[in-house]
């Protein structure tokens, strides 16, 4: 396997800069995205009116903002599964909460820290206790959404205060209010992950854990930071999809784990670690937003829609490791 | 340096992409929103594009496939298309509350069909089936069939986040209430699973094996219901000592056969035909300006078993062909 | 000790800890209703658990790759609506007689060809097992779908014979469950392929150097799985009488659950198929014995993944203890 998968180095990156399909390779998404929007926008009446890519925003914001959280986890060759749920918990929490004090603020709050609780309890755990990730979250994703359905009896939580609307709803300078969060949480994503020494220290442990060990990296402290940060953007997605909606319930986020999957593998990121990056995410939920309602506006029942989205991923993903495995010179 | 031209390029795409749609014609067009596709469903997508085919209207349809975010978003397309009215079935009953709200506010009518948002008065006008007065149906016809001696009856639950789920069994429950031979033994809730079902139908019978009743407050349950029944040779017509009082409630071909063989005593078909033609009149009228008075309506289901099934049969929809 | 006795002895300890648990939640469920203990419904239990234990069987081999397999639960699906669809029904049809034969062969072989399909993807692709799989989930659930136009279809006839008949008194596929739990232990632990799937879990790179066709390995790892997703959806479908479109829905979770339980570990190279089926049996228990006393059905799931949790602990905390870095020297890599 992939164990000796060292992060580029310079000069590579330099010869890579001459070739002109280099971009392609960190984003293999790129020409399917704009070969996609420019058919959908050619056969589906008013796929690019404002009103459609508002929409397409407010699908988009949540789903971008977990996939950013898992793309952590990935950089270090691990899985969260536990994403969807922890998504379902928290909105419930999060309903009660605000409709109960009436505070729209306090209740996102709730469901942040809730999937922040979580997300550190899976990093602790992970990092720590050594568990395996796979098998952890599993757990976390099954009793979470279980607790979920539990304290809500399977009902979905409403009423909320009508500012959780206004906001998910509406938009600010044009764009979606959610669309912004969505932003600013990948611009500090990004100055993480690129311009810290934190987030350089993502891409060591995931390229070579054990070179890590004995370069004295805090690996551990990495590995729980990932989980913390996918936990919490989970909630945060979370709060998201509760204020466009007006609700919480116990079975909002079970889409959630194949989607963000599909966007992080989609964009890029690899599974194996080490390579990746938000930027590539983002563009992996826009191909999977735009799959998921161009498809549905074309017509096609979910059944087909279904044998699409499993194409794409399994294509998907192999055409990014191609082109990742031919950069890199190891074909 | 590519990435950053990568995104200015995206951001002059989309920018230069987003005019506004081509104005919709004058036609009548119905944008149908279902929560999932499924055999009683299918039937509901029948019974309204036969009644829009009927109005002379146009639909444009989709399918939430059991995600609320995702039928907020179709919901919203279809506003945005510039259809006349919106009917949908809704997913989630919280949130259907602020869509149809948000899509009123929009000055498209929202018509609820078969399930009720959690506020009724956010909805233009629903109608629907009567859970509550179909679940009172099946206990009072328990508590007759019971006729005072003890009687130990399996309920078997829908899916417990919708009004139908809930009221079909609060309903029932209450109407049996009253008579203290009926003891229910199980409440199942099955989130319309017919496996579940037949679980729940199973584990029921073995720990209670002198049974007596089942409610099966949906059509599909009846498969895995049957199949336990089946296996422990209690399957048999009505007026067999070994017969298991069966009461269903949807009125779907399923249902209808089952009455026919005699396997279960009555069935409560939910009058969809009807429900389609007024969901489909008062979301034409509504967005020609008309008022909907009343703005709800809960159709009650028609009863009918074995000893009349065939008078009935010209009035059940899942008796027909 | 050697490293090979200190797994088998570990495997043995996860066994005998399961027979304990067992025989304990058993007891407890005995202690709260009468109606436990019984005949009937012990034979309900092991009724109720034969397609996730077959299932678990089937991804025990799969995990001994160090692979995992997501999609066991559509391959149910798609194998049998590919069945019905040979036999040659369609929407709301019921079987005709005289090719309903079709439907057992046809089943069995579409999943193990879903099933290698599965592997060819992940080696000619270079995809990891947890995507590929992950994409075939969707795949083949839509495929199933789109076959079945998502409506459910009644069967009868030689279909149901197999979930519904009775050998000495207890269900056919109970007796399915342990032919193939054997048949699958000796597989797994007798023959050459069984060990060296092991060998290749257990050290992929080791395998490659050692000259093992890695290929060959997955894809009969995968095929089983797939044959016994297919096998479990017969039971299913057998048992409930028709192809409906949540068949297997959800089932690869409760297998995985059921093999994890059992001690074989994700880092591959050691696998039980015993603590599979032991693991499967609890589960089924514990659902089985919360119905009988009345629990709120919402804490069965509550209570499954507490279990799952709890399992996942011990094995962890029991590896810290005989002092494997795992987390350092065994990369998960799936």
């Amino acid at each position: 396997m992939n164990d000796d998968t060292a992060a580029p180095t310079h000069a590579a990156r330099g010869r890579a800069r001459r070739l002109s399909l280099a971009p392609l390779a960190k984003l293999p998404m790129l020409p399917v995205l704009v070969i996609a929007f420019a058919v959908l926008s050619a056969t589906i009446d008013g796929f690019t009116s404002a009103a459609n890519l508002a929409n397409m925003a407010r699908l988009f914001a949540p789903l971008v903002i977990a996939a950013i959280g898992m793309t952590f986890v990935f950089l270090l060759g691990e899985i969260d599964l536990s994403v969807g749920s922890v998504l379902s918990l928290g909105s419930v929490l999060g309903a009660f909460t605000m409709r109960d004090t009436g505070s729209v603020w306090l209740g996102a709050l709730v469901v942040v820290a809730t999937g922040a609780a979580l997300g550190a309890l899976n990093g602790v755990v992970i990092a720590w206790f050594r568990f395996s990730s796979f098998v952890h979250t599993l757990g976390v994703l099954v009793t979470a959404r279980a607790v979920a359905m539990l304290i809500t009896g399977g009902h979905s939580v409403g009423r909320l205060p009508v500012a959780a609307l206004l906001f998910g709803r509406g938009s600010f300078l044009g764009l979606p209010n959610l669309l912004w969060l969505a932003i600013g949480v990948y611009a500090v994503a990004h100055y993480v992950l690129r311009h810290t020494i934190v987030g350089r220290e993502f891409f060591l442990v995931g390229a070579n854990r054990r070179g890590a060990v004995f370069a004295g990296l805090a690996v551990q402290r990495t590995r729980f930071l990932a989980f913390l940060f996918c936990g919490t953007l989970a909630g945060l997605a979370g709060a998201c999809v509760e204020l466009r909606l007006g609700s919480g319930g116990p079975i909002l986020g079970d889409n959630l784990l194949l989607m963000a999957i599909a966007s992080v593998v989609l964009g890029g990121t690899s599974v194996f670690g080490g390579e990746g990056g938000v930027f590539r995410t983002a563009t992996g939920a826009f191909v999977v937003v735009m799959l998921d309602k161009g498809l549905n506006l074309l017509g096609l029942e979910f059944y087909d829609q279904a044998i699409v989205m499993g194409l794409v991923i399994v294509f998907g993903s192999a055409l990014g490791g191609h082109l990742y495995r031919r950069r890199v010179g190891r074909a | 340096m590519q990435k950053t031209l990568a995104t200015i390029g995206l951001a002059a795409l989309l920018g230069a992409a987003a005019l506004p749609g081509p104005a919709s014609a004058k036609d009548l067009v119905i944008g149908v929103s279902f929560d999932k596709i499924e055999p009683f469903r299918v039937a509901e997508q029948k019974a309204l594009t036969d009644a829009i085919a009927a109005a002379h209207a146009k639909q444009v349809f989709a399918n939430a496939d059991k995600d609320a975010q995702r039928q907020a978003s179709q919901v919203d397309t279809m506003v945005s298309q510039g259809v006349s009215a919106i009917v949908a079935i809704p997913w989630d009953i919280e949130a259907a509350n602020d869509l149809a709200r948000s899509t009123i506010a929009a000055g498209i009518p929202f018509v609820s069909l078969d399930q009720a948002p959690s506020d009724l008065k956010s909805v233009t006008y629903h109608v629907g089936g009567d859970p509550c007065a179909d679940g009172k149906v099946a206990g009072e016809f328990f508590v007759k069939a019971a006729a005072g001696k003890p009687f130990k009856l399996l309920e078997l639950q829908g899916g417990l986040a919708n009004d139908n789920g809930i009221r079909r069994s609060k309903c029932m429950d209450d109407a049996v209430k009253a008579a203290s031979n009926i003891t229910i033994v199980a409440q199942v809730p099955t989130d319309w699973n017919p496996q579940k079902a037949l679980a729940g139908t199973e584990d029921s019978l073995q720990a209670h094996p002198d049974l007596a009743g089942i409610y099966a407050p949906w059509n599909d349950a009846l498969q895995g219901v049957f199949a336990v029944l089946k296996e422990k040779n209690r399957l048999v017509p009505v007026g067999d000592p070994k017969h298991i009082v069966i009461v269903s409630i949807d009125g779907t071909p399923l249902g209808c056969k089952a009455v026919k063989d005699k396997l279960i005593d009555l069935e409560i078909a939910t009058p969809l035909p009807e429900m389609a033609r007024r969901a489909v009149a008062a979301a034409i009228k509504a967005s020609q300006g008309g008022k909907i008075d009343p703005q709800a309506e809960f159709l009650p289901g028609i009863p009918y078993g074995p000893g009349d099934v065939d008078q009935m049969a010209s009035k059940i929809w899942g008796c027909q062909g | 000790m050697t490293a090979r006795r200190r797994r088998l002895s570990r495997s043995a300890a996860q066994v005998w800890s399961l027979v304990a648990v067992l025989l304990l939640v058993s007891i407890g469920f005995s202690s709260l209703t009468d109606r436990f203990a019984d005949v009937d419904n012990l034979r309900n239990v092991l009724l109720q658990a034969a397609p996730t234990t077959i299932g678990a069987i089937g991804m025990t081999f799969v995990i001994a790759a160090r692979g995992i397999d997501l999609s066991i639960g559509s391959i149910a699906n798609l194998a049998l609506a590919l069945a019905i669809v040979a036999a040659g029904t369609r929407v709301e049809a019921e079987l005709a007689t005289n090719t309903v034969w079709l439907v057992y062969p046809v089943a069995l072989l579409a999943g193990v060809l879903l099933g290698a399909l599965n592997a060819v993807a992940i080696v000619s692709l270079r995809l990891s097992a947890l995507i590929t799989t992950l994409g075939t989930l969707t795949l083949y659930r839509g495929l199933g779908l789109h076959l079945t136009s998502a409506s459910l279809i009644a069967v009868r006839g030689p279909v149901l014979a197999f979930g519904r008949t009775l050998l000495f008194g207890v269900g056919l596929p109970v007796w399915a469950a342990l032919l193939l739990a054997i048949v699958g232990w000796v597989v797994l632990s007798q023959t050459p392929a069984g060990r060296q799937i092991l060998a290749l879990g257990g050290s992929p790179r080791s395998a490659v150097e050692t000259g093992l066709r890695t290929g060959r390995l997955l894809v009969l790892a995968y095929a089983i799985s797939g044959l016994c997703g297919a096998i479990a959806g017969l039971i299913m479908v057998g048992r409930v009488g028709m192809v409906n479109p949540d068949l297997g829905f959800g089932m690869e979770f409760t297998v995985i659950t059921a093999v994890v339980l059992g001690g074989t570990s994700l880092f591959g190279g050691r696998a039980s198929i015993l603590g599979a089926v032991l693991g499967s049996l609890l589960l089924a228990t514990i659902d089985n014995g919360m119905t009988l006393i009345g629990a709120n059905p919402y804490s069965y799931d509550v209570v499954r993944g507490l279990i799952l949790l709890v399992a996942v602990s011990a094995d962890a905390i029991s590896a810290y203890l005989r002092g494997r870095r795992s987390a350092v020297i065994a990369e998960l890599r799936l």
